[in-house]
Formats: C-alpha cells, structure tokens, sequence
C-alpha cells in the first residue's frame, strides 16, 4: 500500500507532464482538500485530503483542452486565509489569487463519510469572475474511490470552461484489452490479461483476455497477468487513461526467462507504463485485494485469488 | 419573547386595514350577531355583555398580534422565490448584496460594504432548524449559518445544490453529519441570470 500511496503522492508531476500544452487558456488550480472527522485514520492514509487532491489533479488533466497548475507551486503559494473553503471568496481576492498562480480557475473540497461510503464536495471559483460553482460525488458503496475522482474531475472540468463561457464538452472512456496468441497442438495459448482494475477482479480474465474493458478517464490501478498455460506473472501498473483512448496490455517473453509486461495505447503504440520485468509466480498470481489499495476499504470485496479457479486458455490444432 | 423585543414588535406592527369607525362599532355588531341568535339577554344579565366585550377585544388583540408574529407566508416565500425581490435589490446594491432573509421578525438583507460579492447563481433556501423557520436567497459561495456552523452554499452547472460546513454536507440526496438535524429545502432560482455569459464554442 505505500508503494501505492508513494505513486499517487508522485502524480502531480505526471499530471503537469501530461497536459495539453496547445489548450486554450485554461489552468486548473488544485488545493488539498479537506476530510471530515477522522477520515485519515477511517482510511489508513495520512493527508487522504492531499491524496484525493493529487488523483484529481492527474484526472483533469488528461482531459483536453484543461491544463492543471503544478500542485507543489499551489501548495506552496496557498494563503489558507485566502482561499479558505469556509469563506467567501471575492472577485477581487479570486483575481489577484489566480494570477500570482497563472490560473483560470480554483478548486478546493471536502471529503465526508457518509454511511458506508463516502462524499466528495468540491468548490470551483473562476478567477476571472469569482463565479463560485460547486460539484459533487458519493459512492454507492460499490464504486471504487478512482472512478468517483474521475466523475468529480468531469463535472470541474465541465464547470471551468462554461465559467470561461465555453460550452460543456463531454468525455468519453478508454477502453483496456490484453494482448496473446494461441497454442499449438502441443503447447498453450499465451496471453497477458487484465486481472483486476482498481482492485475489482476481472472475471474468466485469461479466457476473455481479447474482451475490451471499460475505464473512466484518469488514473487507475491496472494489475496485468500473464500466463502461458504453465508459467504465470502478474504486475501491478498506475494507468493514467485519455479520454476515449484505447490500451493494450503487451508482453515479451525470451524461453525460460521472465516476462516483460506493459500497457500501451493503440493509437499510437507507444507504451503508455514503464517495462517490467515481472518474476514468474506460482500458478496464480496474487493480485492486490481491495484492502491492500490506498481506499481499499471502501471498494467492495476482493475474491480470495486462491479461492478461484481459472479455466485454462482452450487449446488450438 | 422579552419586553423589548414586544416592544419593537408592536412599534413594527401595523394595523389591518379598517375603517376608524369599524372598530367603534364592533362590539355593537357582536351583540347584535349575537342578539340575532337569540343566545344574547341584555336587560336581564348584563354581565354576560361585558363577558363577551371583553373576550372578544382579547381575541382582537391576540388576533393582532399574532398575525404580525405569525411565520412568513407562503406568498411571501414565493415572491423570494420568483425573483422580483432579488432583481430589485441587485439593482440596488449591485455586487454588494450576500443574501436575503425572511424569518420571523420579518425581511432581512446582507449587505456587503464594498462590492465583493461574486456574480453566482441565486439559490433559494428554505431552513427549519427546530422552532426556526427560515427562507434565505443567496448565492452560489456564499457562506450562511445553518445547523448551528457556518457553511457555503454551491450549485453545480444543472442546478443541484449543496451545503458544505465543518461535519455538515447537505444535497437533496444525501445529508451527513449536523445536517441531519436540519430541514432544508434548496432550488436554483433560474430566471436571474444577470451576469451569465453565452456560451462560446471552443
């Protein structure tokens, strides 16, 4: 889980990397946002408030034309009195804000437990008006943390250009696929697979390996199997998805060595994740159960790997 | 209610609107109403007379008073809710008005000193908190006081509203924390838009 948290807490890079840089003038201030009572500890993630802002941060700006301010310089130039969420905030304060931070526009939120799950507030103030809008998540208690983010980043994102007097565009979802090719008589089909997304399990994930998946735009957690009938790997890869982009989950792999594993977008087929080498396991690999991920408790169960039986890829004459 | 706030109730109050002379005649027409019944013996218990002047001035008086403490009709919410008074007082105050309020003690405004209210959209409330029954028109950032905390008031780009506060979230579908102790009802005024821009392609 840290390895996860340490990844989320590193995205504001990725984020400001991967903006679009020919956008119309649009840049998206993030501040940290706010957690009610002892969600910290509900959690199990010190600063959630500063997670949820980072995730948020890398959603919207995978969503063109919206560019997003680098999160370490809002941190940094944040006067909480002046940008407080408890206050109003006034045209003028909202100019002079948005400019010592280049940006059009300013968000900051809430996080509240409700019931079993939870609710995300956010307040978006244009620094060219002070027009002061808001937008709003909840989980149903099925649906994981990320893909509430990225439903909150749509709806900011929607709100920030028709405060810029631009109609509300809409952004469709990626889709992830894996990659194989078949056995012969006397060997194995050969597959890399999705195995879980955002710690959801895939069913039948090496039978329906060619089945495309659905994701939301934004950042996910996607934990890729390979397996050749005998010999299985697993790796688990952040995916910051494009709207309406397509992945493929790749693999290499020389005889009796380690496979390499990566997602990589169809469109231009370039990777989209670092190369791994990933060890070979035991006949299943052991993916991260829902619990093991940074709003793990709040996404549903995660079926015990173990407990399941994968049917063999079908053999091929 | 204490003597000053009495006081300044009735100093506030005005009377119904009646002729001088209605008020000389009206204990003659409750015996004659009552004479006409047939329930009421002058000549014979003139006791009972005096009985009903007086039950009948108390009722008046009562009757006075607390029409003019009575809560905010419903015509009055409306009229906060169809706009008019809005439009009349941006006119006014343009960027400095915060909110308006209709309580029990009558029609309140927040006024800023300067004018730094930013131009959102107008949102219509209506907050029973206990025995306190509110209406408040605000804008979209504003902060009011609701549930004993100070929270801000947001709509979003279909007209949803929320509250958020320190432990406070309410939205039409889901409240939590202090908020569940409070009723509210909250709609976008849609017919104000006097600082929208039309929509530019991109």
């Amino acid at each position: 889980m840290k390895t996860a948290i340490c990844i989320l807490l590193a995205l504001p890079v990725v984020a400001v990397a991967a903006s679009d840089k020919s956008a119309p003038n649009l840049h998206v201030a993030v501040f940290d946002f706010q957690t009610d009572g002892n969600l910290d500890a509900q959690l199990g993630v010190p600063n959630a408030g500063k997670v949820i802002a980072n995730i948020l941060a890398s959603d919207l700006s995978t969503l063109s034309p919206v560019t997003v301010v680098d999160r370490g310089a809002v941190q940094q130039q944040l006067d909480s009195r002046r940008f407080d969420l408890f206050k109003s905030m006034s045209p003028v304060d909202a100019k002079g804000l948005g400019r010592s931070l280049d940006a059009t526009t300013l968000v900051n939120g809430r996080v509240f437990i409700a019931g079993d799950g939870i609710v995300i507030a956010a307040r978006v103030v244009s620094t060219e008006t002070g027009q002061t809008l808001g937008a709003m998540v909840k989980s149903d208690g099925t649906t994981p943390v990320v893909d509430l983010l990225s439903n909150l980043s749509m709806q900011i994102g929607r709100t920030a250009l028709v405060q810029l007097g631009a109609e509300a565009p809409s952004w469709g979802s990626a889709m992830i696929v894996g990659s194989g090719k078949h056995g012969s008589f006397i060997s194995h089909d050969e597959v890399a697979c999705v195995m879980a997304i955002d710690g959801q399990a895939v069913p039948d994930e090496v039978v329906q390996w060619e089945h495309k998946r659905s994701i939301l735009p934004g950042i996910h957690q996607v934990f890729v199997r390979y397996y050749d009938g005998t010999v299985t790997a697993g790796y688990n890869f952040i995916l910051q998805a494009r709207p309406g982009a397509s992945y493929e989950v790749r693999y290499e792999r020389q005889s009796q060595l380690n496979p390499i594993l990566w997602i990589q977008d169809q469109g231009t087929q370039q990777p989209v994740t670092i190369k791994v080498e990933a060890r070979v396991d035991v006949p299943r690999p052991t993916a991260p159960t829902a619990s093991e991920w940074a709003f793990g408790h709040l996404l549903p169960p995660y079926p015990n790997p173990n407990s399941v039986t994968t049917p063999l890829p079908k053999r091929t004459k | 209610m204490n003597e000053p706030e009495l006081n300044r109730l009735l100093r506030e109050s005005k009377m119904p609107d009646r002729s001088e002379g209605y008020w000389d005649r009206f204990p003659d027409r409750v015996v004659g109403r009552l004479q006409a019944a047939g329930t009421y013996e002058a000549k014979s218990q003139p006791w009972r007379l005096a009985a009903l002047t007086m039950a009948a001035a108390f009722g008046l008086v009562m009757g006075f008073i607390l029409w003019h403490r009575a809560p905010p009709s419903a015509e009055t919410f409306a009229t906060l809710r169809d706009g008019p008074v809005l439009r009349e007082l941006l006119r006014q105050y343009p960027g400095r008005l915060h909110a308006i309020i209709q309580d029990g003690n009558g029609l309140h405004t927040l006024l800023s000193k300067d004018a730094d209210v930013s131009p959102s959209d107008p949102i219509w409330l209506e907050i029973r908190d206990g025995e306190a029954h509110r209406v408040i028109v605000t804008f979209s950032g504003q902060k009011i006081r609701c549930g004993g905390t100070d929270v801000i008031v947001l709509s979003d780009l279909e007209g949803r509203v929320i509250l958020i506060g320190d432990g406070f979230f309410w939205s039409r579908q889901i409240s939590t924390g202090s908020a569940e102790k409070v009723q509210i009802r909250a709609e976008q005024i849609p017919e104000v838009h006097m600082n929208s821009k039309p929509p530019r392609p991109l």
